[in-house]
């Protein structure tokens, strides 16, 4: 199996097969295009990402390799957030920075399942929360004026009468 | 003497009074008359014969007027008038009438020419009457005329007049509609531009805050937040955010936006909105949700699905149409929809592409609205809409946009005759995918109408209709040769020979074929298929006459590498050799369903192990023993496995099938043999599990719930029906281990409790319970 090299912002360097590298559209694109030749031993600069959350992304190439795409149905499925697969909800099961960290490799690296999957964790974290759920789940404060937020209470009156 | 003798001449006087000729002369006359003889002349002669014999004995004989007459017959007055006489004994010229004649005379002339001027007097005054009568009538005419006239030249003034106020009218009105048009513009306008003023300032107020400059006035009254609000999903790159936000519905978008100023931002991005889904929450959506949110995001929503909202009305169609930029409308089973809501939304929607009217009440008015507003409609679905008829379709496809159309969905629309079809042909001729699902009556002629028109269909389905004929799909294939996907069902009339036409039309193009319930189709069938190169799914559930020669023809040809999906449900007679040629030629395979294949014998389903591509495998009520699944268990691929209904599983078999340890979903009900035990080695190894059924299990206690409640946190789907030995107790299990349940079904398990079952309720979004006895299908 051909493999490439791939190095991380903090210098570390990650060899992996092709095959897995190339699930990222960036990686994909930058081989096709820089014509990059596999049996180079110049490794592939990655400066957003860091060697341990480089790591966990070439674990999860590793997993979802060879997934089949979905069974061919007609019916235009609805948007579901619950349809992470166990797997994937094992591996994110990780504190919320790294999980912020893995989005934003996912979207640097344009791994379409990580993203998907990572963003899907998030936000089954805001689902059925209440604002001040919300605040707490993320450390935020909340910083409306008294008048603001009575004005966006007003906006969103129609959600209250349910 | 009656006569008069007067100017008579004396002697003759002498002697016709010496004679008494006057006299004798009236007797005989008066006898005459009265007697009437048959003959005068004998009866004169006697009576003068006798009156000589009287006159011979006695010259002074009486002479009376009626001596001739017997007394029976004897008149009262005198027949001869005296004048008569004198008239006959009137010899002489000079005889002068006597008074009494001119008197008579006199008055007779005096009456005569009374009663002639009384005539002449009569007419003139009838006459004259007449003349009045007429001259009144045509007074009145005139009258009348002369009224008409009157009335005609009021009638024209009064018109001109009416024109003149009408005139005048429309011009006043156009001034006010003006005037009023400008000066709501500039209100609009002016409040547009508040809005936006306001807007900019907002946003500009934001990006400080993002980019963490302080602010004076509000430093101190915020002091941390300015830096502190800087959370992750705030920092993430807006497009990441925003697919975040994505997966959430509205609900939970309006509390994002109530979280914080920079959240706020992220959730009022008119990319998530630009997508309102109702559908999720169908049945306590009201007008006032609707209309609030459709006011808000009317210039960018893109995207409007109202699937099934039962409780909105006109209101929301009215909201609807304010949405110039729609495209995509999905008002699927709303009750609320109607010819009139259909012209108020494509009155305002000009430009939808995609429009869903499946389960609605819609005539042939909507149809012809659409053919004239809608011009733009790619994607059409009107399947089982029972209240539109063949008018409406070729009133669809006469507009110049029926060409447009590619996709059309008239499932269910029994109404349709193969008039209706040629319409649709012929206005509808680009159509790439027809959806023909449910319409029994469905004959080779409407198929024949379409395949005349239409060369460009790819989808074709018509999932139980069973009158077509393979005529009509060797004219279908023939003319459209670019069939990718072709879905059929229950069709008793169809043979090998439409995969004939099939293979030979579109061998390139294939890809995808649906053809269950077929029980005429033969291995044959299959050796034409092979042709088409590139197919990839596969179904032949229910096609009863397929043999393992078949299966090998197909998989063994070009097919087989590429094969991806393959259902064989029900196919009995597809045994072994079927399997070890789909183990050796088919390296893509990963879908794989042999549900009652009961020809598989151990050998095969040994194989089916050893198939490395398969993530999902179906072997529903095979004959499958604990030693073949250890073959299955070393395959580390297989994430969906239904076992169902295999009987002679046992505990062991379980613990085998546990080593593939990233098993999702595994299906073991009704295998009769599995213990606590089994569950708890499956549970131990397979925590990955998220769907579990294990329904109708009977030896199953408490214990197997409480096992696999504590390591499966993921499960998503748990089912259970029909377990007696379960209790309350599991619920209190599955409530503390499996947090992320969503569907919990408890059909059948009776000892469990209602109230128990209530509080269930509240952890988990769906329980589906009844708490009867298992139905006969248990065998309890």
């Amino acid at each position: 199996m051909p493999s490439i090299k791939l190095s991380s912002s903090d210098g570390e360097v990650f060899s992996v097969e092709v095959e897995i590298a190339k699930q990222s559209n960036t990686i994909k694109t930058m081989l096709e295009d820089l014509g990059m030749d596999e049996e180079d031993d110049e490794a592939v600069p990655l400066p957003n990402v860091n060697a341990a959350i480089l790591k966990r992304v070439i674990q999860w190439c590793t997993y979802h390799k060879d997934d089949p795409p979905p069974p061919e149905d007609d019916e235009n499925k609805e948007k579901r957030t619950d349809d992470i697969s166990s797997w994937d909800a094992d591996f994110l099961k990780v504190d919320q920075g790294t999980l912020f960290e893995l989005i934003l490799a996912a979207n640097y690296l344009d791994i379409k399942g990580l993203l998907d999957v990572t963003c899907k964790t998030v936000a089954n974290m805001i689902k059925g929360k209440s604002p001040e759920e919300i605040r707490k789940t993320f450390n935020i404060k909340n910083d409306f004026t008294q008048a603001e937020e009575d004005q966006v209470r007003r906006e969103n009156e129609w959600c209250e009468e349910k | 003497m009656a006569a008069s003798m007067r100017g008579i001449n004396p002697e003759l006087k002498k002697y016709l009074k010496d004679h008494r000729l006057t006299d004798i002369y009236e007797a005989l006359l008066t006898g005459l008359a009265v007697m009437t003889p048959k003959n005068p002349y004998e009866f004169l002669i006697y009576k003068l014969k006798h009156l000589d014999e009287l006159m011979s004995k006695d010259k002074r004989v009486e002479m009376r007027w009626d001596m001739f007459v017997p007394e029976s017959k004897k008149p009262k007055e005198k027949i001869i008038a005296e004048s008569n006489l004198d008239y006959i004994f009137n010899f002489d010229e000079n005889i002068q009438p006597t008074e009494e004649m001119i008197e008579k005379a006199y008055v007779y002339y005096n009456r005569k020419l009374k009663s002639m001027s009384y005539n002449a007097w009569m007419q003139y005054i009838l006459r004259q009457r007449r003349k009045h009568a007429l001259e009144r009538a045509n007074c009145a005419k005139a009258d009348i005329h002369y009224k008409h006239r009157i009335l005609r030249v009021q009638l024209k003034q009064w018109m001109n007049w009416v024109k003149y106020r009408k005139g005048r009218q429309r011009v006043a009105f156009n001034k006010i509609e003006h005037i009023f048009n400008v000066s709501v513009s500039r209100v609009i306008f002016e409040a547009w531009h508040h809005v936006t003023l306001e807007a900019k300032t907002t946003r500009e107020y934001f990006e400080r805050l993002e980019r963490g400059e302080n602010m004076d006035d509000e430093s101190e009254m915020f002091g941390k937040s300015t830096g502190e609000a800087r959370d992750d999903l705030s920092m993430l790159p807006r497009h990441v955010a925003i697919k975040i936000l994505s997966h959430l519905d509205l609900y939970d978008l309006a509390n994002c936006s109530c979280v914080c100023r920079s959240w706020k931002v992220i959730a009022q991005s008119s990319q998530l909105w630009s997508r309102l889904d109702f559908s999720k929450m169908r049945h306590r959506v009201t007008d006032l949700t609707t209309t609030k949110l459709l006011y808000r995001c009317r210039p960018y929503l893109v995207h409007l699905n109202l699937r099934g909202c039962d409780l909105i009305t006109n209101k929301t169609f009215w909201s609807v149409r304010e949405c110039r930029n729609l495209q995509d409308l999905n008002l699927s089973d709303c009750y609320a929809v109607n010819d009139e809501s259909m012209r108020v939304i494509t009155e305002g929607c000009k430009i939808l592409l995609y429009l869903n009217l499946s389960f609605t009440e819609i005539s042939d008015a909507t149809l012809r609205l659409l053919g004239k507003n809608s011009m733009n409609l790619q994607f059409l679905s009107l399947a089982y809409c029972h209240n539109y008829t063949d008018k409406g379709l070729s009133m669809l496809s006469k507009s110049p946009g029926a060409l447009k159309l590619a996709y059309l969905d008239i499932s269910g629309c029994m109404q349709i005759t193969p008039d209706g079809f040629r319409y649709l042909a012929d206005g509808c001729s680009n159509l790439q995918s027809i959806i023909l699902n449910d319409m029994p009556t469905l004959s080779d002629e409407c198929l024949n109408s379409i395949a005349s028109k239409c060369s460009r269909i790819r989808n074709f389905s018509a999932l139980g209709v069973n009158q077509l004929t393979d005529e009509a799909f060797k004219a279908f294939s023939q003319k459209n040769k670019r069939l990718q996907k072709v879905k059929l069902s229950q069709n008793p009339k169809l043979t090998d020979v439409t995969f004939k036409h099939l293979a030979k039309n579109c061998t390139l193009e294939v890809k995808y074929l649906c053809i269950t319930d077929c029980y005429t189709l033969t291995d044959s069938a299959l050796k034409w298929i092979r042709d088409c190169k590139y197919l990839t799914v596969l179904n032949l559930a229910n096609c009863v006459r397929i043999s393992d020669a078949g299966v090998k023809a197909i998989v063994e040809s070009s097919v087989g590498p590429k094969l991806k999906e393959l259902n064989l449900t029900n196919c009995v007679r597809v045994g072994d050799l079927a399997v070890i040629a789909i183990h050796k030629r088919c390296q893509s395979l990963s879908y794989l369903s042999l549900c009652y294949c009961d020809h598989i014998d151990h050998a095969g389903i040994d194989l089916l192990g050893l198939i490395y591509s398969l993530t999902s495998l179906d072997i529903t009520g095979c004959q499958c023993t604990d030693q073949e699944l250890s073959a299955l268990g070393h395959s580390s691929k297989i994430r969906y496995l239904t076992l169902s209904e295999c009987e002679q599983i046992t505990d062991l078999g379980i613990q085998k099938v546990a080593q593939i340890s990233a098993l999702e979903y595994l299906d073991i009900s009704h295998c009769d043999l599995l213990t606590d035990s089994g569950i708890k080695n499956l549970a131990f190894c397979c925590r990955m599990l998220t769907n579990l059924n294990i329904s109708g299990c009977k030896k199953l206690t408490d214990h197997s719930v409480q096992y696999i409640s504590g390591v499966c946190h993921y499960l998503l789907i748990l089912s259970l029906n029909g377990l007696l030995g379960l209790s309350d107790k599991s619920l209190k299990f599955i409530k503390r281990g499996c947090r992320r349940l969503q569907v919990l079904n408890i059909f059948y398990c009776c000892n469990m409790t209602k109230p128990a079952v209530a509080k269930m309720k509240r952890y988990v979004p769906t329980v589906n319970f009844s708490d009867e006895l298992p139905p006969s299908t248990f065998s309890y």
